[in-house]
């Protein structure tokens, strides 16, 4: 029997469709067609001329044939609930037990490969700012330095077989007896990232393989190589002052050799940190703004002054002036011509952004499908004729690839999605799980706290109205 | 030239008359139609979030009862109307 919550649900959309000038019928013979026509059977049976309201039409569309004398409309219902709720139940069941977890191994394997393009190049870029050598403004260590300005540069062979040392055990080598000095040595070393001192002291003492192969580089390429120069020749000059004063017994030499050698060690590294403190003064002076640019393996790095930096930050300096002038060969550096370009090379950057961003996404969009296409191979060869039957491969494979054909560019953006939509179309086309799985999806977008459970319970409920909204017909009146 | 009957009074009234009852009873076969097809609706939900583990019958606190579902469904409908009737005006 009709139900009366039913009947009131319908009044506001009926209204709206009446003053729209819309009439709404089932499809002819449809279960809807059915249920309807009961109702409008009563209604007609009553042959009334007054004009219902709901209640008055509830009562009628309700009331029982005298000719049959049993509620038609109930049994067709009850009959019409169980049948269509059983195949509701296993379409929500394919969809979650067979295809989800489809989609999802498919994605897996796909994911890293698909992480490795989207890399865009405009994330690889970085400002770095040069870290503080507080220990350079220490009377004790300019004292200890200045009395080797004069020395000539020679490349020192390195000849220890000293065993390895800790961290904390090199830092307690680099000790000077000044307090002030030691503290800000400290300090310095605290930010090196762990295993740094170590490193310096198995390169500079000892004959231990190191991964990246800094025991085959010389003396001095040590200690003027870009961005280590200035940390690797404290750690030397610290360390090897030291050991002046306490040799080690792992030396492995004699002890005559090895005084000669630590001596040249001071000598050499006290010069690296001298040139080290002449180029902070000069950039100080002059006002470079960037110390260096450094692309390596597709990374950026802007190494700027600090102390300039943040004055020049605060003055509204914008970080797109650095990176646009990352673009630029030979470029100055200096603050002032940094200023004056300022515009050209904010300019150059938005420029390098945009077209960047277009080739990007047009490389990932051709990729994406390239490799959808190869993965979608791979994965209907390793079904079983259960799953696929061989004869059914080559139509499968055809309608993944019309579908992929017709992927638009932004929709590689969600992999979940066009994966869910390209297996669904091509293997389980017959079915509603892209309906019931983007449905769910779509809910639980639009109300992010709601639990999956609810949100699988709207969707069931629009699953099902989506189904008898296609027993509609709808006609001008 | 308009004929004699149709400049009769009781014509004219007969006639609207005639014309709001073909309109009520338009409006009763659309309101029955959708009333039905939201029991429909809520007569299936019910079942299958009554046997299915991996749904809930609630949403937040509120329990989904029939009422909630048939408006649920009637919502649905609205947005399904409308585009079988731009769809109508498409073909025409």
């Amino acid at each position: 029997m009709l139900n009366k919550k039913a009947l009131d649900s319908a009044v506001a959309l009926t209204d709206y469709l009446d003053e729209k000038g819309i009439l709404v019928v089932a499809v002819k013979g449809s279960p809807l067609d059915v249920l309807t026509q009961h109702c409008l059977n009563r209604v007609s049976a009553a042959d009334s001329t007054e004009i219902f309201d709901n209640d008055k039409l509830f009562d009628c569309a309700t009331s029982i044939c005298s000719v049959k004398g049993y509620d038609e409309h109930g049994v067709d219902l009850q009959e019409l609930t169980k049948k269509v709720s059983e195949s509701v139940r296993n379409h929500l069941a394919h969809a979650r037990t067979i295809v989800v977890p489809e989609v999802t191994h498919f994605v897996d394997n796909i994911t890293p490969v698909i992480d490795e393009i989207s890399r865009s190049p405009l994330h690889e870029i970085e400002i770095v700012q040069n870290a503080s050598y507080g220990f350079m403004l220490e009377p004790a260590l300019l004292d200890a330095l200045e009395k080797y300005k004069d020395v000539s540069v020679l490349d020192v062979t390195m000849n220890f077989c000293h065993g390895t040392r800790t961290d904390e055990q090199v830092l307690a080598l680099m000790k000077t007896g000044s307090v002030t000095l030691d503290e800000t040595v400290a300090i310095y070393c605290s930010k090196l990232s762990a295993g740094t001192l170590q490193h310096v002291w198995e390169t500079m003492f000892t004959n231990i393989p190191q991964q990246d192969g800094d025991e085959f580089k010389t003396f001095q390429k040590l200690i003027n190589e870009e961005l280590y120069s200035v940390c690797r020749s404290l750690i030397t000059f610290l360390v090897a002052k030291n050991l002046l004063a306490n040799p080690q017994e792992d030396a492995g030499l004699p002890l005559a050799t090895y005084n000669d050698l630590l001596q040249q060690y001071v000598e050499q590294s006290a010069l690296g940190l001298l040139r080290a403190k002449y180029r902070l003064e000069l950039a100080d002076k002059i006002g470079y703004l960037v110390d260096k640019v450094v692309k390596k393996d597709g990374f950026v790095k802007i190494y700027v002054n600090p102390t300039l930096y943040k004055k020049w930050i605060n003055e509204g300096g914008d970080n797109e002036v650095l990176f646009g002038l990352s673009l630029v060969p030979n470029a100055s550096y200096k603050v002032s011509d940094i200023n004056e370009n300022s515009l050209n090379l904010k300019a150059n950057w938005q420029r390098h952004v945009v077209m960047t961003e277009s080739i990007v996404r047009l490389k990932k969009y051709n990729k994406v499908r390239d490799i959808l296409s190869i993965e979608f191979q791979t994965y209907i060869q390793g079904l079983s004729s259960s799953e696929l039957p061989f004869e059914n491969r080559e139509q499968v494979i055809n309608r993944f690839n019309k579908s992929l054909e017709c992927t638009k560019s932004d929709e590689v953006d969600n992999i979940y999605q066009l994966v869910l939509k390209l297996i669904c179309h091509a293997r389980y086309p017959q079915t509603s799980a892209y309906f019931i799985l983007t449905t769910l999806d779509k809910i639980k977008k639009e109300n992010p706290t709601m639990q999956i459970k609810e949100a699988a319970a709207i969707m069931t409920a629009q699953y099902i109205a989506n189904w008898v909204g296609s027993m509609f017909r709808v006609s001008s009146i | 030239m308009i004929s004699k009957e149709r400049r009769d009074p009781l014509f004219l009234i007969y006639n609207s008359h005639k014309r709001i009852k073909m309109k009520y009873q338009e409006s009763i076969i659309t309101k029955l139609t959708l009333a039905n097809a939201a029991q429909l609706v809520s007569n299936v939900c019910s079942e299958v979030l009554n046997t299915t583990d991996s749904v809930d019958n609630t949403v937040g606190e509120l329990p989904l009862n029939e009422e909630m579902l048939c408006q649920l469904a009637q919502s649905s409908f609205q947005g399904k109307i409308q585009n079988l009737i731009k769809g109508d005006s498409n073909a025409q």
